[in-house]
């Protein structure tokens, strides 16, 4: 009987098998010719599905499918199976794991708009990003209000971008990660997806989600280390110890201890193996964009070959603008066809002049500018030109931002126009941040859209990062033209200042403020808000309150950022030096602190409530002192 | 015991940013044996902003901490101090411990002459 049973099973497992092996394959067919199969609804035939996705009735004969067959109630009976109901037997993992991989979600409701789950939470995490919330360290129980909270982002920043609070965007992470992993019943991620959420320092792998790119900022900070002790790092290769790498460059071996860098170290491996992170290789995590631009100013670049020689291309392309300009030749309009020659030819200039400065005529300048730009945006795979080379650039008016190479300033007037605009109407521009929009700048003067609207001004443009953007260029960095002192006069007289340290300057205000009344801010910590540190020094909440300061302002947080931007991160402006100076005789020093014994006592002063363990743990180290002097090592089981 | 391994990366990573002067009284041995036995696999960040006592450790890390303090960072007042606070913690222990003993054996005794009744 036994036996009887298990012919049955073995004959209704093959049956099963063929059913959706066979809905597997007809699906892949599909999709080899180019038929979206994510939108199959229950009524759908092969017929209906490809004439959707435009494919001709004859392309799907030709691949040996019945144009009647009825694909979309296969579908609907293989989910329902799936689900428990019907009579077909359900889909083995492995099926649905295949048909996910394909785009085919067997749950209920998740068949339509594939990855459209996916791409909304990137869509939240570029908007959280982009107001300054940290989401590297994201856990499943974590919504956006404790997101944001944790980086010290108000409330009401993130309802402006139009976020819920509450949504569990760490649960929503915990979901995608299991579906890539192959896990849960959501759609898996696609590659470019993945690629997305890891250049947003979202990695969906297990246990990587915390201390992301440590190994890697520990490597751009020994390549600093080294080339401040005048180690030439471009020529680094993948044996390369810090000791081979220094020995090239003449430095001695003291040198480099001295920097506390252990000379047997791999450094060359290191970068191998962040490289091939970088290019989806390996099992690292890969730097995140900031982390590879660090690393491109370092002169190390990820890319295949791309490490030696750096900058050679841009410094060439610079030397024969500057030839170019001084015969004439105006190459503020080159275009992405030209050639010297043509380039010459637009200005009047002959081709002997050319020739006589030692340029070939059939060289594509043009390209090279084209190659340039997309390096500096970050696309290509060409070493991106050097802030400096950028800079240079600029002053010969070639910009490398996209469309800002002709009409020069064109964007700093059509800016001008439109503040003009916006202040005729009663909006008031004096408090622009780099997130406001037309609408969110209108709206915080109590300006209708319709009035907006009336003036020709899109609601939707992002109008405070283009005052950033020029803000920057004006400051000498970015890839902006800088404005011109016309311009800048024009927009002072608008009331917009491109100065930077604006934030910085209230903040040093408010210290001021502080103190006249009392308040002691030289142990102000990242927590802190007004109120807190005047409770600290016994200072009154009216007293505060006279000075006009609100008392929930977190001025430990705004600290912590300007002190972070003093060290190079973060998303603020760093104060200026001036301002540096200014804070440290209010006494707010904005430099790394080392630890102290006395913050080591006030730390672990409880584990006197455990003399125990404490007991045990000094015993525990003693012998492992001895044993190490004794030369083992790793001896704890 | 792999807590300790991982109280090694802790205070590995809270005793390289020790300042200099403070650092240079815990011999090199000592940093040695701990870095040899961390676990190089544990991610453990240090935020800047915050003192160590906002950041959350392991209680281990935060007895091998003490003791460090006591053995090579306190003065010899403190290291008096510290000392008479930890017999005192530890007679607070054998006392309860005796306690504990003598309860047990009391009620243990009852028990016994409970089942005999």
């Amino acid at each position: 009987m036994k036996n009887i049973v298990g012919v049955g099973n073995f004959i209704e497992v093959k049956k099963r098998k063929n059913t959706v092996n066979e809905f597997i394959e007809k699906i892949e067919k599909l999709q080899e010719m180019g038929v979206d199969t994510s939108k199959m609804i229950a009524v759908d035939t092969i017929e209906t599905l490809a004439e959707k996705s435009g494919i001709s009735k004859e392309e799907v004969e030709k691949i040996g499918l019945n144009l009647k067959e009825k694909i979309g109630n296969a579908k609907a009976n293989i989910s329902q199976a799936h689900r428990g109901k019907g009579s077909c037997i359900p889909p083995t993992e492995e099926q649905v794991q295949k048909l996910l991989k394909l785009g085919i979600s067997l749950e209920k409701g998740r068949g339509v708009g594939k990855g459209k789950a996916v791409n909304e939470f990137i869509e939240k995490i570029e908007k959280l990003q982009e107001i300054g919330v940290d989401t590297s360290e994201m856990i499943a129980v974590d919504t956006i209000e404790t997101l944001a909270e944790k980086s010290g982002i108000s409330k009401e920043e993130v309802e402006k971008i139009g976020l819920n609070l509450k949504e569990k965007i760490g649960n929503a992470k915990a979901n995608i990660s299991q579906a890539h992993r192959g896990k849960g019943s959501c759609i898996p991620p696609t590659e470019e997806q993945v690629q997305k959420l890891l250049k947003l320092g979202i990695s969906l792998e297990k246990g990587r989600g915390v201390g992301k790119g440590k190994a890697v900022n520990e490597f751009i900070e020994k390549i600093e280390k080294l080339q401040e002790i005048g180690v030439d790092t471009s020529e680094m290769i993948a044996v390369d110890t810090i000791e081979t790498l220094a020995e090239k460059s003449g430095i001695s071996k003291e040198e480099v201890e001295k920097i506390g860098l252990n000379l047997k170290e791999k450094i060359g491996n290191a970068k191998a193996n962040i490289s091939q992170a970088h290019r989806g290789k390996g099992s690292c995590i890969p730097p995140t964009e900031e982390q590879v631009q660090k690393l491109l100013k370092l002169g190390i670049s990820l890319e295949k070959g791309r490490g030696v020689g750096k900058g050679k291309a841009v410094n060439e392309f610079i030397e024969k603008i500057e030839k170019l300009q001084e015969i004439g030749v105006d190459t503020s309009e080159m275009i992405a066809v030209d050639t010297i020659e043509t380039l010459a030819e637009k200005s009047g200039i002959s081709k002997e002049e050319v020739e006589k400065i030692g340029l070939n005529l059939k060289e594509k300048i043009g390209n090279a500018k084209a190659n340039i730009s997309q390096a500096h945006r970050g696309k290509g795979s060409c070493i991106p030109p050097t802030e400096e080379q950028v800079q240079k650039l600029l002053k010969l008016g070639i910009s490398l931002e996209k469309g800002r190479g002709v009409g020069k300033g064109k964007a700093v007037n059509e800016f001008i126009e439109k503040i003009e605009k916006l202040q005729e109407i009663g909006v008031d521009t004096s408090e622009m941040i780099a997130v406001d929009t037309i609408e969110t700048l209108a709206e915080k003067s109590g300006i209708s859209k319709e009035e907006v609207e009336k003036i020709g001004l899109n609601l939707k443009e992002k109008i405070g990062m283009t005052k950033t953007k020029i803000s920057q260029a004006y400051r000498g960095k970015g890839g902006f033209i800088p404005p011109t002192e016309e311009q800048v006069q024009k927009l002072l007289k608008l009331g917009i200042s491109l100065e930077k340290g604006k934030a910085v300057n209230e903040f040093i205000e408010k210290i001021e403020k502080l103190q006249e009344i009392g308040v002691d801010t030289s142990e102000m910590i990242a927590v802190d808000t007004i109120e807190t540190l005047a409770e600290k020094s016994g200072i009154s909440k009216e007293e505060v309150e006279k000075i006009g300061l609100n008392l929930k302002e977190k001025i430990g947080m705004t600290k912590t950022k300007i002190s972070q931007a003093h060290r190079g991160k973060g998303g603020c402006i760093p104060p200026t030096e001036e301002q540096v100076k200014k804070l440290l005789k209010l006494g707010i020093n904005l430099e790394k602190k080392n630890r102290t014994g006395r913050e080591i006592a006030a730390a672990s002063l409880s584990s006197l409530k455990d003399m125990e363990m404490t007991d045990r743990e000094n015993i525990v180290l003693k012998q492992l002192l001895e044993q190490t002097k004794e030369g083992g090592e790793n001896i704890i089981e | 015991m792999n807590n300790r391994r991982n109280a090694y990366t802790e205070v590995y990573i809270i005793l390289k940013d020790l300042n200099e002067e403070e650092s240079n009284k815990i011999p090199s041995e000592v940093i040695k044996a701990i870095d040899e036995n961390r676990n190089k696999e544990y991610i453990f960040e240090l935020n800047d902003e915050l003192e160590l006592k906002e950041h959350t450790l392991l209680p281990e890390t935060k007895a091998i901490l003490f003791n460090l303090f006591r053995d090579y960072l306190a003065t010899s007042e403190q290291k008096e101090k510290i000392i008479k606070m930890q017999n005192e913690e530890r007679d607070k222990i054998e006392l309860n411990k005796q306690q504990n003993y003598i309860t047990d054996v009391f009620v243990n005794k009852r028990q016994n002459s409970k089942k005999l009744l």
